[in-house]
């Protein structure tokens, strides 16, 4: 027998749904994994609504649930040291470059080069907006360790970006993501 | 102030964040008044995170969804606790009494009858449940499969991961085990997690696709092979991986 969903949880999905989705993929740098932690994160806010206070608070703490699944599953990886991460032998990801715009596949590409404990705290900083402290906050680490994987992180990634922005555009033809 | 030290306290400090009120942030903006060089360099980085963020939330989402998060949360609710309508109160008629005992034990016939049943089973309840009682119970908790159906493997890439005796679940609370659990260890690809194999008779809404696919919850693929539905549920590693694996070959 179906009951119906707790109340306010229609309008929660209703109103989040497409961030907490946006905020998964930019994790995840998969659309399949990002429609999975998305359902899952619902469904755990379902069974959680309670702690939930505040409405203007359900977005932050949608993320969180959403961040938090997404580390457990991660969780069983080893993590890689940056300076551990070798250039990809296989060719680049097929992304529509559009002039010197940056966009939506060719920031993903870049993201999903970077380990999980640095693509992170820059989701949480670009994503969220959050300052350097609340991710210290958020992510349970001291400042200086969050000082050093965004300072290391957002370098990287921008070398990445500005380095496929001044390329020829050599995959302009190529279809994006199925998202 | 030195420069040095302002660029790297303006990093950390997130544009229109608090942080710039602080004694740092107003020690920043003191050196900024006074070093051309700096404002430069904030207005760079200030540029690229402003560029950076607008396409950083600007994520295409899938068709449909919103409703198919709807339709699973619907599914996800659990049912309504069942309250007896029925209530005897105490009468000193004998008559009374053994209507009631009658009656009693009717209802009980009818439950003995009603548990030794099978019940229909839905993919999203098997998944919760099967998920929960792997996951949860300590391995010496989980009984072996007691042969309720004939469980068998006959697809070679998976025979050969699920190598140990499966474990038996109850997931309808009635009589007898409903699902059979296979260990799933492979080491060259960092995955540990189960194969859960039920009969496709015992469930009210059949995953379509007969290869592994990545799916409606979280942490599972399912598929089914006409006869039985298969689920494999990762406790560690990269289900994906092994889907993309395994992809092709139904158990």
């Amino acid at each position: 027998m179906q009951r119906p969903l707790a109340p306010g949880m229609a309008e929660l999905v209703e109103e989040h749904y497409r961030a907490v989705f946006g905020y998964a993929y930019r994790l995840s740098g998969s659309v399949i994994e990002s429609e999975d932690l998305t359902q899952q994160t619902f469904m755990l806010a379902q069974s959680h609504l309670a702690q939930l206070r505040e409405l203007r608070a359900a977005r932050g703490w949608l993320y969180t649930i959403a961040r938090n699944e997404f580390l457990r599953r991660r969780s069983a990886s080893p993590l890689v040291a940056l300076d551990d991460v070798s250039e990809p032998v296989s060719p680049e990801p097929e992304v529509s470059w559009l002039d010197d715009e940056l966009n939506s596949e060719q920031l993903q590409a870049a993201l999903n080069e970077l380990p999980v404990e640095f693509r992170v705290p820059v989701v949480l900083f670009y994503f969220e907006n959050l300052s350097y402290r609340d991710i210290a906050q958020q992510l349970n680490l001291p400042l200086g360790t969050i000082m050093s994987r965004l300072s290391r992180a957002k370098s990287q990634l921008r070398l990445k970006l500005e380095k496929h922005l001044l390329e020829p555009h050599t995959s302009r033809d190529s279809q994006p993501p199925s998202a | 102030m030195d420069c040095q030290t302002a660029r790297q306290l303006i990093e950390m400090l997130a544009e229109g964040a608090e942080d710039w009120r602080s004694a740092e942030g107003e020690s920043v903006q003191e050196h900024l008044t006074e070093c051309a060089l700096c404002q430069s360099v904030v207005a760079d980085i200030r540029g690229w995170d402003r560029r950076l963020q607008a396409v950083m939330v600007a994520v295409p989402v899938p068709n449909g969804l919103r409703d198919r998060l709807l339709s699973q949360l619907v599914k996800s609710a659990s049912p309504p606790a069942v309250h007896s309508a029925s209530h005897f109160p105490a009468q000193g008629s004998f008559r009374r009494i053994a209507a009631g005992l009658s009656l009693s034990l009717a209802l009980v016939a009818g439950i003995a009858f009603w548990m030794s049943q099978p019940a229909q089973l839905q993919m999203a309840s098997i998944q919760d449940s099967a998920v929960e009682q792997l996951q949860n119970r300590p391995p010496d908790e989980l009984s072996q499969f007691d042969g309720s159906f004939v469980a068998e493997i006959v697809d070679a890439k998976w025979s050969k991961v699920c190598t140990s005796p499966p474990v038996g679940l109850n997931l309808d609370g009635r009589s007898g085990h409903d699902v059979a659990a296979f260990r799933v260890d492979i080491p060259s690809l960092r995955f540990r997690g189960w194969l859960v194999l039920i009969p496709v008779s015992r469930i009210s809404d059949l995953p379509v696709t007969s290869v592994p696919t990545m799916g409606s919850y979280a942490r599972t693929a399912a598929w089914n092979d006409g006869k039985y539905v298969f689920v494999c549920l990762s406790e560690q590693g990269s289900l994906q991986s092994l889907v993309d694996q395994f992809q092709g070959g139904a158990a």
